[in-house]
């Protein structure tokens, strides 16, 4: 399966530094958009694709670690890599604290630039199968009829059909079939997997 | 006034004309009244050393020439002719044009040198407060050229990937090249600007274009700007003309309201943080150049009180920036003032005379 091309974004209200990087990130092949500013990013063109940001930690108007906020509040997860004209102590940790994969200094090293966006991508291609994948099961969660979802939340628990039949006043023949059906429906091949999907949709918690 | 009319001809012609007069109609008076040679010659004296303190080195020497012919036209026999017959009374009018010229030359310089001291402690004094705020602005003026070489330095490992692609990217590694150029540029455009505001120079007037001057100076506070959060805005009239200024005193001026107005504003919580520059023809043809901030603002009592010498409020802060800043102003013929800004902060206004057709 080859990989979906990935998306590289940089905003950074300095020309020079902005369009350096835009370069560096080019000329490795990387297909880069670029802002002069928060707003612009967030009214800007996206595209659905895996990628990071490459942002500036100040910025006119918003600074970056505030711009960072409005990104995780507008469900844009896409990991962040900060860069600044003078990496300060304080500034570091707070964004390293709030979730940015790399914290560089200008003038950038270009072999740390190239690092830090590849485990960025990388880190946003994961994130996304990883939902990709929870999305899938909950297409597959949605065939199933109340019923067997009832019956499903009791079978991930470990108890025996019989247990199961009795608290939901059933014969212990309708729960096997509704067994067979979920497992169906769901595409599992052993209960271990049927429990680890309930894990995946968060159903565990809703166990009685 | 006296001081700037000094170096004007007609104004040392005007005081040895008018002294030469009073010289004469005081000797004439002197003998009306029949005071003798050493009590005239003495009161001739004083006079040429008062007189002579208005005008330069030569009204001294011609006025003491004048005083010397009265004494022998007056008072020396033969009364009424120049002629001097007694040897000694030739040898007292060699005496008292001596004496007459030595003390008014020493007298006319120094005051002379008293004068250029003054002014050169004054440079001074603007020099040294240039290079403070440019010590303030260190921070600033850092991230401003780190900016450009960030660029640079992006621009040229791109250029080296280009080349170094399978087959080369001439095209992208030109661009790449362009980007560096004009990178490079930027950044010797600001070394350029500070060494111009550290330097030691003597005040030089030219013809200056304010926006230009202005612009120059507050892309230095940009990185405290940033750092501060503060929006700057910039309005500069399109119809400004161009005004007669030392360009670096001028930039010092602005640089220092503008500082100035992020000091108050760095502090604050909550409320807008904006700062103004603003430049526009006033009425009376001068330009005007305003400077308002939403910072903490001045007591509406005292505004007057900031441009005192050693009034500050900064911990740190001399007290001297605004007090040269209006002696600056002043000295290119111009005025100062603060007031309170709408609805919040402190707004500087300053205006200067447009450069006349027949200045340049």
């Amino acid at each position: 399966m080859s990989l979906e091309p990935p998306l590289v974004f940089v905003v950074d209200d300095d020309a020079s530094a902005r369009e350096g990087i835009e370069d560096i990130l080019q000329s490795v092949g990387l297909p880069v958009i670029s802002f002069g500013s928060a707003r612009e990013f967030l009214h800007g063109p996206r595209r659905d694709a895996p990628g990071c940001i490459v942002l500036d930690v100040r910025l006119p108007g918003t600074s970056g670690l505030e711009f960072q906020k409005i990104l995780i509040e507008a469900g844009i997860r896409l990991p962040v890599i900060f860069i600044t004209g003078h990496g300060d102590i304080p500034m570091s940790v707070m964004a390293m604290k709030s979730g940015a994969i790399e914290f560089l200094t200008k003038p950038l090293r270009e072999q740390s630039l190239l690092d830090a966006v590849n485990a960025g991508i990388e880190a946003d291609r994961l994130r996304r199968e990883g939902s990709k994948h929870v999305s899938e099961l909950r297409q597959r969660f949605e065939l199933l009829t109340p019923r067997e979802r009832e019956v499903f939340a009791l079978v991930v628990t470990g108890r025996p059909n019989k247990q199961i039949a009795a608290q939901l006043e059933l014969s212990e023949m309708t729960v096997k079939v509704h067994r067979s059906q979920i497992t169906k429906k769901m595409r599992a091949t052993s209960i271990v997997e049927l429990a680890r999907m309930a894990d995946r949709l968060g159903l565990s918690a809703e166990k009685s | 006034m006296i001081r700037r009319w000094r170096s004007q001809y007609w104004f040392s012609a005007a005081v040895c004309l008018l002294g030469s007069a009073a010289l004469v109609a005081s000797a004439y008076a002197c003998l009306l009244i029949g005071v003798d040679f050493a009590a005239a010659g003495f009161s001739l004296l004083t006079g040429v050393v008062v007189i002579s303190t208005f005008g330069s080195y030569l009204c001294a020497v011609v006025l003491s020439v004048v005083a010397a012919g009265c004494l022998s036209y007056f008072f020396s026999p033969p009364i009424f002719s120049f002629r001097v017959e007694e040897q000694d009374d030739l040898m007292a009018l060699l005496a008292f044009l001596t004496t007459s010229i030595v003390t008014t030359v020493l007298a006319a310089r120094i005051r002379r040198t008293s004068e250029e001291e003054l002014r050169n402690t004054r440079a001074e004094l603007a020099r040294f407060a240039r290079v403070a705020i440019l010590g303030e602005l260190t921070a600033s003026i850092a991230h401003e050229l780190n900016q450009p070489l960030a660029g640079l330095v992006s621009s040229g490992d791109a250029c080296r990937r280009w080349l170094g692609n399978q087959p080369p990217n001439i095209e992208r590694a030109n661009q790449s090249l362009e980007r560096i150029v004009r990178d490079a540029d930027r950044a010797s455009k600001v070394v350029e600007r500070v060494r111009g505001l550290a330097k030691n120079t003597p005040p030089q007037k030219a013809a200056v274009s304010v926006k230009e001057a202005v612009r120059e100076v507050i892309v230095l506070t940009r990185g405290e700007l940033e750092q501060n959060q503060i929006r700057l805005e910039e309005q500069f009239a399109d119809d400004l003309p161009l005004i007669w200024a030392d360009r670096i005193q001028l930039q010092q001026v602005c640089l220092n309201l503008v500082v100035n107005a992020i000091e108050s504003i760095k502090d604050l919580r909550g409320g807008p943080r904006n700062l103004l520059v603003r430049a526009e023809k006033d009425a009376s043809d001068s330009v005007l150049l305003t400077v308002s901030d939403t910072g903490a603002g001045l007591d509406s009592d005292h505004t007057e009180d900031v441009f005192n010498a050693f009034y500050t409020t900064k911990p740190e802060g001399m007290g001297m920036g605004l007090t040269i800043s209006r002696s600056i102003i002043e000295a290119h013929g111009g005025r100062l003032w603060a007031s309170g800004n709408v609805p919040r902060g402190a707004k500087f206004q300053f205006t200067l005379p447009r450069c006349r057709e027949g200045a340049i």
